[in-house]
């Protein structure tokens, strides 16, 4: 009962006085909750369709045989003639594009007849016979939306026809799916994989035991079986690191919100100290105060989540569509599949929710727990003792910067950069730490400045601010978090974004690109492409590229076979280890040398001069470093070797990307129409590279737009907080004004005077933000981007951008004064000291 | 002779081996040596059943693929030491089809369905009353299934038949076949040589037909040593097998439904083909022939009309419907023979459920009878088709019950 008591004096009746400020923590909770729920259920859903193309037609395999360039077919005969009890599925893997749509979709070529026997791969589909030779048909993925019956035109490699959809596939039951089927005969011919196979599927049955040491003597030596699905893991840790760092900046976002919900109860019990006292006398123990107020934390918590996870769920349908263009522009093709609340994005929901809330409760909590009950006479709204600008807080602050320094030294987990994410955590409680100090700086200094212009008002302003610095250093650093976020990410991303430009200006040299029309990274074209556009008038140079997906180390990456001879004349490729330019390509071209990119070498400690072994082919070779090369492209590393050195290992002459040099005065446009009906016919695609460029760029803008969305949700956060301490202090401070207005004060001034300190307090953030979001851009940039994609970035500032968003958050945090003002002004004078 | 295969052919047609074509008829395997130049060609089907057609061994023994259809069967009858018998079955079939190459004529590729390979695998364990079928459907591909020459080889996935080399008169063939539940490897080592049914080379099926004709091979009597695994346990076999090699191409016959085959091996040495095509009302008419094979290996061809099927008590599939007449009796009035057909057990029923071909009845059997007025024993085994439902011989309109998978 006396519980009761206690909750409904401190806390229920507080808080129905007053909604308006429950309601602004309660959102800003809200919105730090939605934001990771909005990301979590956009990757996850960004993720769904990657997954299901690839296992779905995988059955219940339990090894897989992949080989760099395709494994004979041949191989393929002698296995299914071993006298074990195995079963065997092979598999020609591409990508097809729909026109209609001009979605990319991934295209398996399977065994229609052999598979058809039960007992093999999955969820196969069962023709008869004579239903292929007459088709030839193909079964669609469960939610590209057609029917059987339909007519499906695609591309697939450079060739373009009509298909009959015999059915539909939906083999994981999820009505998701995207992705076209047809026999292994007619995929071969489109995707140019003549005589080979990408991939073949061993089924065990019954007999355990380590199958692949008994076919190994079956398989050239340069193939290699592993567990089924290794394929989907790989692409799905590529995925991790990227969902990592959606996610931190998620968590940025709720911590924003914690800053809040301490402000929030603090302010409450700074109010409340009367009726804490009351109570107390009364007979609460002091266990039962901090109960009360923990509780509050709670309360808020829980409406945040709920109110967060609805939020979140209507925010996701807007994310979905970024992250997933994100995935497929830098990944693999993968369409958003459903967004599904999982029980998990809950528990994350409800944990950080809640967790934070009870958390920066607790600290407020206890305050009030020591409240003594004879202060509930003292009367006066006095604020608590604020210790926070001690020298032990500046201590802990340096200690803790220092610690975020140590962090960034520590090697990352599983490709997870999670010392960059402690420190960014350090620097934050560093922030946190030392915001009072830098607030009672700038409130010193400005107060004098301000005088001038503003007059008496702006030194009273900057008074009444120093007087609850406990609670406005708070919000300081709550905004300073948020700042710090955006200076962090436009760092960040400005020098990023600078870097590629930069590299891709050099890389993209030729004038144009050739490539089939169907392009995925698999999608090759025959040779004579290359022939035709080389005849056309005003073409100096046609260079030949080819990549293979190939493992090193057990880690995906790509081989590419370049006309190096080319790169003598055109290279843009720049090096960070090496000899001259001019001194590596007749390397590559004489011997057995390659160049890799960075990320191959920060991933697996290669330089220059060292030797790797790659199965190539039939064999395994060893090839000689020459240079390691900067390389943007994504998150696989490179190896790069002469053509027609690794033919001899790689026969296939098929091409996957041409780019055309013209002469330095021909004309482009002319070229341009001259080299379009060179390959009329062919479904092969000519790009002008500015075009590539800017397509370019306009990936990359679209990979980082999600993050603006962040940071603009953790400023609107922020300025709700910003609001509410603001008016916190127009009520603490009531007496005060009155007592201005009595002497003579204006509304105006009075109006005046809460605006301006809402622009100290915007200023103070902004400053302290600069400083933390420059160390956090440098943390990102050096050990989280480093560790997870192992680019290095060259440092750009983007001061146009800064001032500009520095600007727009001092206004926001003007603004945010607005309100607080109008009731600060609007205050009877008569009423609020007979009050008191 | 499963020949009649002429009726079952085109019901297969729809179905099954159906398959494909071969614009080349060569054996689409890339692995392998380049066949034939005779075999080799891009012109239209080829392969015609012709009297004189001059036989080649061992080149004979293997692909035709210039003919649309053509089998391998080999059964036997098998015992251990201590006389528990078993019976085999193990079959490759092979069908071509003109392919309509609409997508690129000039890139060939290996997994084309101009050849598409059929096999079924039986193994009839008599002690225990159990019967286990297995099936395998694949295309040429890269060396997935074949009847190659040059490697002496006839397979499908991993059963096969490895021809030995050495006595080309009497070629030993080696076995190999595992299934889920059932394995059997073999060495077969032909007691008799090679035989060619019928007259000219030519075995007829139909009287007054002269297009239903193949040509038709078979070793009517081989020592069978080996193992055979049922269900986990594996046992030493020795016994007596037969094989039968047939080609020709597809023709239609419309008013027969199925037909009757047993390979006969007696005691006193002397081997019969059997068979009789039956009509629409379960008649034979004169079309029934067979080949009366001396002990010597000497083969006599029995006129047409020249067998009496008697057929007796009729078991009924529970899995199909059908009724099958299990027990039989036939005389050969030109041979002065008399025989008793008795079944090992009732259910040997090659029924898999894919519908890939109708079901049929290929079981063991054992024979009781006379010779000449001497009492003979033998065993052997019998083939029934068509029993199951209706078989449209046409090949058009409904498939036969028995021959589609039962609905999920």
């Amino acid at each position: 009962m006396a519980r009761a008591v206690v909750l409904f004096r401190l806390i229920v009746r507080p808080m129905a006085a007053d909604p308006v400020r429950a309601l602004l923590t309660v959102a800003a909770v809200a919105l730090g909750v939605a934001v990771i729920v909005a990301v979590d259920l956009a990757s996850e859903a960004s993720m769904g369709s990657f997954r299901s193309s690839l296992e779905s037609l995988e059955g219940s395999a339990s090894y897989e045989i992949t080989q760099v360039g395709g494994i004979p077919e041949t191989v393929y005969g002698d296995l299914v003639r071993l006298p074990k009890p195995l079963a065997f599925s092979p598999r020609i893997e591409g990508f097809a594009l729909l026109p209609e749509t001009g979605e990319q979709v991934p295209l398996f070529g399977v065994d229609l007849v052999g598979d058809a026997m039960p007992g093999t791969a999955g969820a196969m589909p069962r023709p008869d016979v004579s239903e292929l030779i007459e088709g030839p048909p193909v079964w669609v993925g469960a939610s590209l939306g057609v029917s059987p019956g339909d007519a499906l035109e695609l591309i697939a490699g450079d060739r373009r026809l009509v298909l009959e959809v015999r059915g539909v596939l939906d083999p994981l039951r999820t009505a998701a799916g995207r992705f076209v089927v047809m026999d292994i005969a007619l995929a071969q011919r489109l995707l140019g994989r003549m005589g080979r196979l990408d991939r073949i599927y061993v089924y065990t049955r019954g007999e355990e035991r380590d199958w692949r040491v008994v076919l190994a003597p079956f398989l050239p030596p340069a193939a290699s079986i592993l567990p089924a699905g290794t394929g989907t893991e790989d692409g799905r840790r590529m995925l991790s690191a990227f969902r990592w760092n959606l996610r931190m900046m998620s968590y940025a976002t709720i911590l924003v919100g914690a800053f809040l919900i301490y402000n929030t109860i603090s302010a409450y019990i700074v109010r409340r100290r009367r009726q804490i006292g009351i109570v107390r006398a009364v007979g609460a123990s002091r266990a039962m105060v901090q109960a009360a107020f923990l509780f509050e934390g709670a309360v808020f918590g829980a409406l945040g989540v709920a109110a967060g996870l609805v939020l979140g769920r209507l925010l996701a349908i807007g994310a979905v569509d970024t992250v997933g263009q994100t995935v497929s522009s830098l990944y693999v093709s993968s369409t958003p599949g459903e967004i599904a609340l999982r029980p998990w994005t809950i528990v994350i929901a409800v944990v950080s929710g809640m967790g934070v809330s009870v958390l920066s409760a607790w600290w407020p909590a206890r305050e009030a727990a020591g409240v003594a009950p004879t202060e509930a006479m003292a009367g006066a709204a006095l604020d608590y003792n604020v210790r926070t600008a001690s020298r032990r807080s500046t201590a802990a602050a340096v200690v803790l910067a220092l610690l975020a320094a140590a962090c960034c030294l520590a090697p990352p987990v599983d490709r997870i950069p999670v010392g960059g994410y402690l420190a960014l955590v350090c620097l934050i409680g560093a922030t946190a730490m030392i915001s009072p100090r830098v607030s009672l700086l700038v409130l010193g200094i400005s107060g004098r400045w301000l005088a001038a212009p503003f007059g008496i008002i702006a030194r009273i302003a900057a008074r009444g601010l120093v007087a609850s610095l406990g609670r406005t250093s708070v919000i300081v650093t709550a905004m300073a978090v948020a700042t710090a976020l955006i200076v962090g990410m436009a760092v960040m991303v400005g020098s990023f974004r600078e870097t590629v430009v930069d590299w891709i200006e050099h890389r993209l040299q030729a004038d144009f690109y050739v490539s089939p029309a169907g392009r995925g990274s698999s999608s090759t074209m025959s040779e004579g492409v290359a022939a035709r556009l080389a005849a056309v008038p005003g073409v100096i140079d046609v260079g030949r590229y080819r990549t293979y997906p190939i493992r090193y180390r057990a880690i995906p990456a790509t081989l590419g076979l370049a006309d190096v001879a080319l790169y003598d004349r055109h290279s843009g490729i720049r090096f960070l280890e090496g000899p001259a330019p001019e001194a590596i390509w007749p390397r590559l071209a004489a011997g057995d040398s390659v160049i890799v990119s960075e990320l191959f070498s920060y991933r697996h400690d290669v330089h220059a001069n060292d030797t790797i072994r790659l199965p190539l082919g039939a064999d395994v070779v060893e090839l000689h470093v020459a240079g390691v090369f900067y390389d943007y492209s994504g998150e696989r590393g490179f190896v790069i070797g002469d053509r027609n050195r690794l033919l001899r290992y790689l026969p296939d002459p098929r091409v996957s990307t041409s780019g055309v040099y013209l002469e330095p005065d021909a004309d482009f446009e002319a070229s341009r129409e001259a080299l379009v009906r060179a390959v009329s016919g062919l479904d092969v695609v000519v790009t002008p590279s500015r075009t590539l460029r800017e397509r370019s760029i306009e990936i990359f803008d679209r990979t980082f737009a999600i993050t603006y969305a962040l940071e603009v949700i953790a400023v609107l956060v922020a300025v709700l907080g910003m609001a509410e301490a603001l008016l916190n202090l127009v009520f603490d401070r009531r007496t005060e004004l009155a007592q201005l207005r009595m002497h003579g004060a204006s509304m105006g001034q009075i109006r005046g005077l809460i605006l301006v300190q809402a622009g100290l307090l915007g200023l103070a953030a902004c400053l302290l933000g600069l400083v933390l979001g420059v160390a956090w851009s440098q943390v990102n940039l050096l050990v989280i981007h480093k560790q997870s994609f192992g680019w290095s970035v060259q440092l750009h500032w983007p001061v146009a951008f800064l001032a500009a968003a520095l600007a727009l958050i001092f206004v926001s945090s003007v603004v945010s004064g607005l309100y607080p003002a109008r009731i600060g002004a609007r205050l009877n004078p008569v009423e609020v000291l007979r009050g008191e | 002779m499963r020949v009649p295969c002429v009726a079952a052919v085109p019901a297969a047609t729809a179905v099954l081996i159906a398959a494909v074509a071969a614009a080349s008829g060569a054996m689409a395997d890339t692995a392998g040596p380049a066949p034939p130049a005779d075999t080799a060609s891009t012109a239209p089907r080829a392969g015609q059943v012709v009297p004189g057609y001059p036989f080649r061994f061992p080149r004979d023994h293997f692909g035709h693929p210039e003919f649309e259809s053509e089998w391998w069967y080999y059964t036997g009858n098998l015992f251990t030491a201590s006389g528990r018998h078993f019976g085999f079955e193990l079959t490759f079939f092979r069908r071509a089809r003109d392919l309509a190459r609409e997508i690129d004529a000039a890139q060939p590729s290996a997994w084309d369905l101009d050849q598409v390979y059929l096999a079924h695998f039986t193994i009839t364990d008599t002690g225990e009353e159990r019967f286990v079928v297995g099936e395998r459907l694949n295309r040429a591909g890269p060396g997935i299934a074949g009847a190659d020459p040059e490697r002496r080889r006839i397979w499908n996935g991993n059963w096969s038949v490895e021809w030995r080399p050495g006595d080309e008169a009497r070629p030993a063939q080696v076995l190999t076949a595992m299934n889920g539940d059932a394995a059997l490897h073999l060495v077969l080592e032909p007691v008799k040589s090679v035989v060619v049914h019928g007259r000219e080379g030519v075995s007829r099926k139909v009287a007054d037909d002269p297009r239903a004709v193949s040509h038709y091979l078979s070793f009517t009597r081989m020592a069978a040593s080996g193992r055979v695994a049922i269900e986990g346990e594996e046992f030493a076999v020795t016994g007596q097998a037969w094989m039968d090699h047939e080609f020709f191409s597809d023709y239609l016959s419309d008013d027969k439904v199925g037909w009757d085959w047993m390979s006969v091996q007696l005691d006193d040495g002397v081997d019969l083909m059997l068979f009789g095509i039956r009509d629409a009302q379960g008649g034979y008419g004169p079309d029934t022939f067979g080949t009366f094979v001396d002990a010597g290996g000497g083969a006599h061809p029995i006129e047409p009309g020249g067998v009496a099927f008697r057929p007796g008590r009729r078991w009924h599939s529970r899995a199909t419907g059908a009724e099958y007449p299990v027990e039989w009796q036939v005389v050969v009035p030109a041979f002065d023979l008399r025989l008793d057909v008795r079944p090992r057990i009732d259910a040997q029923e090659v029924f898999t459920g894919h519908g890939i071909l109708p079901a049929y009845w290929e079981g063991a059997v054992r024979f009781t009878g006379e010779r000449q007025g001497r009492p003979v024993t033998g065993v052997g085994y019998l083939e029934m088709t068509g029993y199951a439902g209706k078989l449209d011989i046409g090949g058009i309109g409904e498939p036969a019950p028995g021959t589609s998978p039962p609905d999920p």
